[in-house]
């Protein structure tokens, strides 16, 4: 694919989301990292960007059901927590 | 990206017959996680709390309704968004689709404020003070952006399964990605940013 034009500093960041889910095709990564090598604006926003899910998945994965609401919910649907 | 967790199989004909044992084996796998994204659409533990029974008592009551064409743990988000989903707008002085909502959100994902802060140590970028923020900042968002962000980034489902959950096309969960992560980052940059600023000779 060919562009007609070079994508500029908007337009590329429109399209950081897609590109850190690997949702682009290739000529666009090409496209997209050889902006990013020039242009350290949008290298920023790429790197906190991913630091910005990064940080919310490990936030995420501490989280998890407290063992009394847990307790109430097997309570509550009367079922038996040793019966899995 | 998407975190893949595997659970034993559960019999999906002893859960329609109500078999205690099996149902218990539903809850035991996936509580955790509709706890999870209860609490973080909605803020507030109670709220989560009453979500989670009120999602594993509309199972139980509709199980006959499962046809298994989804996961199991599909259909149970699907069900946790909408109860949480319902919760906030009973909860608005007046009535807003999750479409309106997403209407209100002013569209914007240019960043404002470009400072690296990826160096901070993440000993930092996860005390409990930033923890608190990253918190504040998901509640920030627009509902259906909000639940998008939570069910992509935080749960590890895919787009397609995304889109099944909420019933929305794969390109509007992108879209609604894309603002919920381009928010977070600018938020989290303006929390960030002083510490950064703060370390510098």
């Amino acid at each position: 694919m060919t562009h007609e034009h070079y994508l500029d500093c908007p337009e590329i960041l429109s399209r950081l989301s897609d590109y850190i889910d690997g949702d682009l095709d290739q000529d666009l990564c090409y496209e997209i990292e050889a902006h990013l090598e020039g242009c350290s604006k949008c290298k920023i926003v790429l790197n906190t960007l991913q630091k910005t899910i990064h940080i919310v998945q490990v936030d995420g994965q501490k989280t998890h059901i407290p063992s009394d609401v847990r307790q109430r919910l097997f309570e509550q649907l009367d079922l038996d927590q040793d019966d899995q | 990206m998407s975190k893949t967790t595997t659970y034993d199989p559960i019999d999906l004909d002893a859960l329609r017959q109500r078999d205690k044992q099996a149902f218990a084996q539903l809850v035991d796998q996936h509580s955790d996680q509709i706890y999870r994204v209860a609490l973080k659409m909605l803020g507030n533990e109670q709220d989560a709390e009453d979500i989670l029974q009120e999602t594993f008592i509309k199972a139980l009551n509709n199980i006959e309704g499962f046809e298994g064409r989804s996961k199991l743990s599909t259909w149970l988000y699907r069900i946790a968004v909408n109860e949480s989903l319902m919760l906030i707008r009973r909860r608005k002085a007046h009535l807003t689709s999750i479409d309106a909502d997403y209407e209100k959100d002013d569209g914007s994902s240019e960043p404002r404020q470009i400072i690296d802060w990826c160096c901070l140590p993440e000993k930092e970028l996860l005390n409990s003070e930033s923890r608190h923020h990253i918190h504040e900042a998901i509640g920030e968002l627009s509902s259906a952006n909000r639940v998008v962000f939570l069910l992509r980034d935080v749960e590890g489902l895919s787009t397609r399964e995304t889109a099944e959950v909420l019933e929305i096309s794969e390109s509007a969960v992108k879209v609604r990605l894309m603002r919920a992560r381009m928010q977070l980052r600018e938020d989290l940059t303006g929390f960030f940013a002083p510490k950064v600023l703060r370390e510098e000779p």
